[in-house]
């Protein structure tokens, strides 16, 4: 501090000019090195596993010179280091290859499922942290009263009971039953003519196109799903919230805060919460990742055309283009969030700013 | 002169699953606009006489007194929401270590006007002026500056400093600091307890001073109430420490090291369960 006191305005001002560049570069070199380890692991992955891509394209039965042809021009006869530096100047110009299921080129495939998973993820984790953060402050505040029990136990449910079988439970019971939504899939086929997608978040897509018959539409598909992934993620922030605000709650600060004067609900919001949401910054954006991946269950009870079902169908059917594609795909979308957490991180926590 | 405080009887225990434990047993003594320093070794039960007249012991906690007046109000019956109001604004508190009882994550000038925005109802700009001037007022040299800063950028003296601003700017009648020092480096130790002494005798507050350290009470305050087991053992004019007649009080101030004499071993406290009765 002293050594800051001394200094001249504007060589503070150049320090700390310095000092965030040395925080982007930092980031920067994060970055790059995690991508070089993703595409490693996958160009790795594509390497070893028991399904021969040439045979993948030409089927099991073309002559053995076409066989050889075709592994010349895809460059398999090259050192690894060569066949390495190939993919990833085609992943990092955005190429995957083909889907040998689809016959799109995977960026293709994915552009669409893609949006439809991170629609979901998003809508559930906004449920979530709604729902979940609220929660757990209460049941840190009211610690071992009835409340607490009951989001406890809430949480328990949320944590162990299988996604499929409570999502065919909430079909049967919210959309055949009392019919209050809609059913599989992520729009009616009223409107496959009339809606066209921009940008492939449908809701977002509605508000474009001042759709609002498509936009209830929409909601009324999305929200079933969306509140079963919110439920289990729910479960997930309101037992961290919990556990984080009763170590908030421990501190001297509090203590000051009331010998202030101060009322609880501005104890409980404005001091402690404020300080527990550091934490818990990083808990909802793993959670966020974590639907970003495309739950594969969810994706299947609900038939929603996201990543999940798209990688789990690819899988089946060796089309590792499609399947190292989506794995890029999500290996990014960890990096961004990520990044994106820190940044968040940054902005809540002063003392984790670079000076 | 009338009284600020009039304790008779405290007692704050605690039921725990294996017992009640009892932190204050029958304390009473009474207040004016002076510095009382109440002594003793941890766990005697200073800390929680100092928390209950501020109404905040732990929720569990319960607290039984015959007294418990402040300026008028009986505290006992003061409903939560009279308590809270009074907190601050009338009686506040300085704690030990401003590493952790400042928030981290609020500016220092923004917990100061929180304080003062709680109790009183002025504006921003006045709240900030009025924050700035009470820094000036703890001699914090660039009131400017330090508003603007965050807790883990100042040090510890500077910390306490804030502290203090933020417990004096309601103007309060009765401040009790609990070991308000103790985290210190001792070069700050005096900065601070001379500004609270001079603040305290500018402003006609009454002050408690809890600490464990008996010569720097005994060199701060008026009064001098030692504390054993969550009673007062002994109270006396701080200038007359030495006529001390308690056993206990006198082995603590045989436990003082001398500068200049060897003493192998060094006295240990005796501690008779008959004291505790």
């Amino acid at each position: 501090m002293s050594m800051m006191e001394t200094r001249k305005p504007a060589g503070r001002a150049r320090r700390r000019a310095y000092g965030r560049l040395k925080s982007v570069a930092g980031f920067l070199v994060v970055v790059a090195t995690t991508y070089l380890g993703l595409l490693a692991v996958t160009f790795f992955i594509g390497r070893v596993v028991p399904i021969d891509p040439v045979l993948a394209i030409v089927g099991d039965r073309a002559p053995a010179h076409v066989v050889e042809r075709v592994r010349l021009e895809m460059g398999l006869n090259l050192p690894y280091y060569q066949q390495f530096w190939l993919y990833m100047k085609g992943v990092l110009s955005g190429d995957f290859g083909t889907s040998v299921l689809t016959t799109n080129p995977v960026m293709t495939d994915i552009r669409r499922v893609f949006p439809a998973t991170m629609e979901l993820a998003t809508v559930g984790t906004i449920i979530g942290a709604l729902l979940g953060i609220p929660l757990g402050v209460l049941a840190a505040v009211r610690r071992g009263s009835m409340s607490d029990q009951v989001v406890r136990i809430v949480g328990l449910v949320g944590y162990s009971v299988p996604i499929f079988w409570l999502g065919l439970l909430a079909l049967l019971v919210f959309y055949a039953r009392l019919g209050w939504v809609s059913g599989p899939g992520r729009i009616d086929v009223v409107f496959e003519y009339t809606f066209t997608p921009v940008t492939g978040f449908f809701l977002l897509d509605a508000i474009i196109n001042r759709d609002w018959a498509a936009f209830r539409d929409i909601l009324s598909h999305i929200i079933l799903p969306a509140s079963l992934l919110g439920y289990f993620s729910m479960a997930y922030i309101s037992r961290m919230t919990r556990s984080f605000m009763l170590n908030e709650l421990g501190q001297e600060y509090i203590v000051a805060a009331r010998a202030k004067g101060l009322s609880e609900a501005r104890i409980i919001w404005g001091h402690a919460l404020r300080n527990a949401a550091v934490p818990l910054i990083t808990v909802i954006a793993l959670s966020y990742a974590g639907l970003l991946e495309g739950s594969v269950l969810t994706e299947t009870v609900f038939a929603w055309p996201g990543l999940g079902l798209y990688i789990t169908n690819s899988l089946q059917n060796a089309d590792m283009n499609a399947v190292l594609g989506g794995t890029i795909v999500i290996g990014s979308v960890f990096i961004a969030i990520n990044l994106l957490s820190d940044v968040l991180y940054r902005m809540l926590d002063p003392r984790t700013r670079t000076r | 002169m009338r009284a600020l405080l009039d304790v008779e009887d405290l007692r704050v225990s605690f039921p725990t699953r294996t017992g009640v434990i009892e932190a204050v047993r029958g304390v009473s003594f009474t207040l004016g606009r002076e510095r009382l320093g109440i002594v003793g070794e941890s766990g005697s039960g200073k800390s929680q006489t100092g928390r209950a007249i501020m109404g905040l012991t732990a929720e569990h906690g319960v607290i039984a007194a015959g007294k418990l007046d402040f300026n008028g109000t009986d505290l006992l019956k003061a409903s939560k929401a009279e308590r809270r109001a009074l907190r601050g604004k009338r009686i506040a508190m300085v704690l030990q270590d401003p590493k952790y009882s400042l928030n981290p994550v609020m500016t220092i000038g923004r917990q100061i006007v929180e304080t003062l925005r709680t109790h009183e109802p002025v504006g921003r700009a006045e709240a900030k002026r009025r924050a700035l001037d009470m820094l000036a007022a703890v001699q914090i040299r660039d009131p400017e500056r330090v508003f603007g800063l965050y807790p883990h950028e100042v040090s510890g003296g500077m910390g306490q400093r804030a502290m203090i601003a933020m417990m004096l700017i309601a103007g309060p009648e009765l401040l009790i600091a609990d070991e308000p020092t103790s985290a210190l480096d001792v070069t700050v130790q005096l900065d601070v307890l001379g500004i609270l002494n001079h603040l305290v005798a500018e402003r006609g507050m009454g002050l408690i001073f809890i600490s464990h350290d008996l010569r720097l009470v005994s060199s701060f305050c008026d009064r001098v109430i030692v504390m054993y087991a969550g009673r007062i053992v002994e109270e006396l004019p701080a200038a007359r420490l030495s006529d001390a007649q308690h056993p206990y009080t006198r082995g603590l101030l045989n436990c003082m090291p001398e500068i200049g004499t060897e003493r192998h071993p060094l006295p240990v406290l005796d501690r008779k369960p008959e004291w505790k009765t």
